[in-house]
């Protein structure tokens, strides 16, 4: 028992670094009043929230409670999902840990603990301002309040069971498709594919069977119905939410207790068996072979770009973090557009069709540029090869630049060769706007890789850490996002003369033009400078 | 064919001389070894005259190439072993070694020669053609070896490079060590197992703190009756050692 106290503490610490970072008291005490601030700014927006539904005339029960607890609950589940997966199956320290004197059991307890920990501090932090405001919405018992901790500590218990009971096919389907790479890529565009689809369908529905604002009584009617309907189909959460208002409780309550536990154990001795078999999966190594090719001279700039693709491509998670847009751009761009023409011909107008294009085209294009906010962080401990090889360092540069441009804009030119066959929008609007996307996406992407270049993090473990500890790729997000509503923005103001077609397609290709020359004026400073 | 004169190396963030007024001259055909503590400058040193660090003060120039002022010449006549042995670990070692090669413009011809004779030396054949991400530790350190050396190097830097190695394959780089000299190139290395730079280098170079304690001809002090161990201790822990005895009140 002592080891396993002491080996919580040892992960725990790892987890939640609040006390190793808030060594003293002043740094304490803000961390503590900055998580205040967020929990009470995170309460009053929930609340007024609900205050808003409330105002609208959709009665806030018990039943709305069982359907907000229903969804909390499948939002943990797939969080222990992935919680599991991570800290239990791929996580790095297995195979220190296995080597300490402690049993393989004692691991798995352990490493479950800090699991159930952090789903209750998750709880508590992102679900009680929702519960709080909730019940000072719908005049709860004062017995809720008190009540609630103690459900916002039995909840996780069930969803992460069943996450633990689902995880070991899953991790299973999982690392079968993960080590091919086509499977993997298929699968993702085929789930983000129909979920688009499926998504924009209904609102599509919406929006051409509903008029919102001409008929408000009938749709507060039907929603207050379909609650009603949905809350005597949600027994199970209703009954919860029931309890949790002081009814009935010395019942559910028990059962709920005993339930959670019977499938804790359950689950636990599931995935114990599974557990050492998967976790040391990953330290094995096993030759991955490829097809045997034979050695060819090439130019150092197309060695450059073919290592680009290569590296790129065979790290399914640098498809998914950087390209899952650019792959989708267009069937998300077909669906908007036929969304958009819906909307449009029944409120907006034709002449903002152009400027809606030419946002979610460059929303998506400036987003696969992200990828060289990376470039260098990227190369990580490999980043001496650029460093030693006799190549000029503004050829390795243009090497990372024409691999991204290369990928955006074969995307943005099928996406407008799709919207000319498919859509019926202005083939103007659509030409004009690839050229402008085209442009501000060499301008970001020698913007992108400028923030990388400046200040990378080369020191990382796992590839998959880079987006998460360097501040590039968030910026480069943002930064993106800014200038697609920028732009079209001006598109917007000034829709009705086409001249503004004109003007933005010269903005754009002034902001490539600048963005080339400061990334060429800054390249050897800091290429000679970046110390490793 | 290497020479660092008055070199100085002041980090970004720092105010600390890692490397303070280092003056050095390699001569073709020599192994080289360069002896000091962890910390006592050899990877800043090595980190400069590869190109990878920019320099504070002074100069290095391979084959009278200035490092800083015409780097690409410089850098096409080094081959470059890390301690780290980071390598792109998603291509193959055969699309690895190609892509250095490209880099290094070499032929076909000499390239598949190159090859050929250093996989077959370091038995690394059978994993050519797999991904680096699935090699071992030392294997991973071979493909970064068979890559530093495909374009012939004029002066072949290793850092450390016979951390990790199996004892075979620490035998064939050695013996590749000295070849490689052999052929009319110099090679220069860090390490901190004495005796293997006792056997295999000419001259070695001790520094300390930054500051090079001196450049020793192994083959005279050998002649003196004196070992490099011997040597390198008492450069390096002699002044420690008193400190030691001074602390615990006794005599020096």
């Amino acid at each position: 028992m002592k080891q396993v106290g002491r080996l919580f503490r040892l992960l725990f610490d790892e987890k939640f670094d609040f006390f190793k970072k808030n060594t003293n008291r002043k740094k304490a005490f803000s961390s503590i009043l900055k998580y205040f601030i967020v929990f009470f700014a995170t309460t009053a927006i929930c609340y007024y929230a609900f205050f808003r539904i409330r105002l609208y005339g959709i009665n806030l029960d018990e039943g709305v409670l069982g359907l907000i607890i229903l969804v909390t609950q499948i939002i943990a589940f797939f969080m222990s999902l992935g919680g599991i997966i991570s800290n239990l199956y791929n996580s790095k320290d297995s195979e220190l840990l296995m080597c300490m004197p402690v049993t393989h059991n004692q691991i798995f307890i352990t490493k479950l603990m800090v699991m159930y920990v952090s789903e209750f501090i998750h709880n508590l932090l992102y679900f009680s301002p929702i519960f709080i405001s909730f019940g000072l919405n719908s005049n709860m018992n004062s017995i809720y309040y008190i009540l609630m901790p103690l459900y916002l500590l039995i909840l996780p218990i069930v969803p992460m069971a069943l996450a633990a009971f689902v995880s070991v096919p899953f991790y299973k389907v999982f690392s079968f498709i993960k080590e091919r790479l086509a499977l993997a890529v298929i699968t993702v565009l085929v789930l983000s594919g129909t979920g688009i689809y499926l998504y924009v369908n209904l609102i599509t529905k919406i929006f051409t069977n509903i008029n919102i604002v001409g008929q408000q009584l009938q749709v507060i009617i039907k929603i207050n119905k379909w609650l009603r309907d949905f809350s005597s189909s949600n027994y199970l959460f209703t009954k919860i939410a029931t309890s949790m208002n002081g009814n009935m409780t010395y019942i559910t309550l028990p059962i709920l207790i005993i339930t959670s536990a019977i499938l804790m154990v359950l689950s636990s001795l599931l995935v114990k068996l599974f557990y050492y078999k998967m976790a040391m999966k990953n330290s094995e190594s096993r030759l991955i072979s490829h097809k045997k090719s034979n050695s060819r001279k090439e130019s150092a700039l197309k060695s450059l770009v073919r290592k680009e693709f290569y590296t790129v491509f065979r790290t399914p998670g640098y498809i998914f973090q950087y390209f899952i847009y650019t792959l989708l751009m267009p069937l998300i761009v077909f669906v908007y557009d036929r969304l958009l023409i819906t909307i449009t011909v029944s409120s907006v107008g034709e002449t903002m069709i152009g400027g809606a294009h030419v946002l979610i085209l460059s929303i998506l294009a400036l987003l696969s540029c992200t990828i060289s906010a990376s470039a260098i962080s990227r190369e990580g401990g490999t980043y001496y090869i650029m460093k030693t090889s006799p190549v000029s360092f503004k050829k390795q540069v243009l090497a990372k630049v024409i691999f991204n441009l290369s990928i955006v804009l074969i995307f943005v030119f099928i996406t407008m060769i799709a919207t000319l066959i498919f859509i019926d929008i202005n083939p103007f609007y659509i030409i004009f706007s690839t050229i402008i996307v085209s442009f501000l996406s060499i301008g970001q992407i020698c913007w992108n890789f400028d923030m990388d270049l400046r200040n990378p993090t080369l020191d990382w473990y796992d590839s998959g850490e880079i987006t998460s500890i360097s501040k590039n790729t968030s910026n480069s997000i943002i930064l993106s996002l800014v200038v697609s509503v920028v732009v079209a923005y001006l598109v917007f103001l000034f829709a009705r003369y086409d001249i503004v077609w004109y003007l933005v397609t010269f903005f754009a290709i002034l902001f490539a033009i600048g963005r080339i020359k400061l990334l060429r004026a800054r390249v050897n400073y800091y290429f000679r400078n970046n110390e490793m | 064919m290497l020479k660092i004169k008055n070199f100085t190396k002041i980090y970004a963030n720092s105010n600390v001389k890692a490397v303070d007024n280092l003056s050095l001259e390699l001569k073709k055909g020599e192994v080289f070894g360069f002896l000091g503590a962890n910390g006592s400058g050899k990877s800043t040193t090595i980190k400069c005259l590869t190109g990878i660090l920019p320099i504070t003060d002074g100069s290095i120039t391979i084959c009278d190439y200035d490092i800083e002022k015409e780097p690409l010449l410089a850098k096409s006549l080094i081959g470059y072993v890390p301690d780290n042995h980071a390598v792109f670990e998603r291509l193959t070692g055969r699309e690895y070694v190609n892509h250095i090669a490209n880099l290094y413009n070499v032929s076909v011809k000499d390239r598949d020669e190159r090859t050929k004779k250093y996989l077959k030396l370091f038995q690394l054949e059978h994993a050519f053609d797999s991904q680096i991400k699935s090699y071992s530790h030392g294997m991973k350190q071979k493909i970064t070896v068979i890559a530093a050396l495909v374009h012939n190097p004029k002066l072949w830097v290793l850092d450390e490079p016979l951390t990790g190695l199996d004892p075979q394959s620490a035998y064939q780089l050695k013996l590749a060590m000295k070849k490689h000299a052999e052929e009319g190139n110099t090679v220069f290395f860090s390490s901190h197992i004495l005796d293997v730079v006792e056997k295999i280098c000419d001259r070695v170079a001790i520094i300390k703190k930054g500051v090079l304690q001196g450049v020793f001809d192994l083959k005279k002090l050998k002649e003196k009756g004196e070992s490099l161990e011997e040597l390198f201790m008492n450069i390096f822990y002699d002044d420690e050692r008193f400190e030691l005895n001074d602390k615990n009140g006794e005599s020096k």
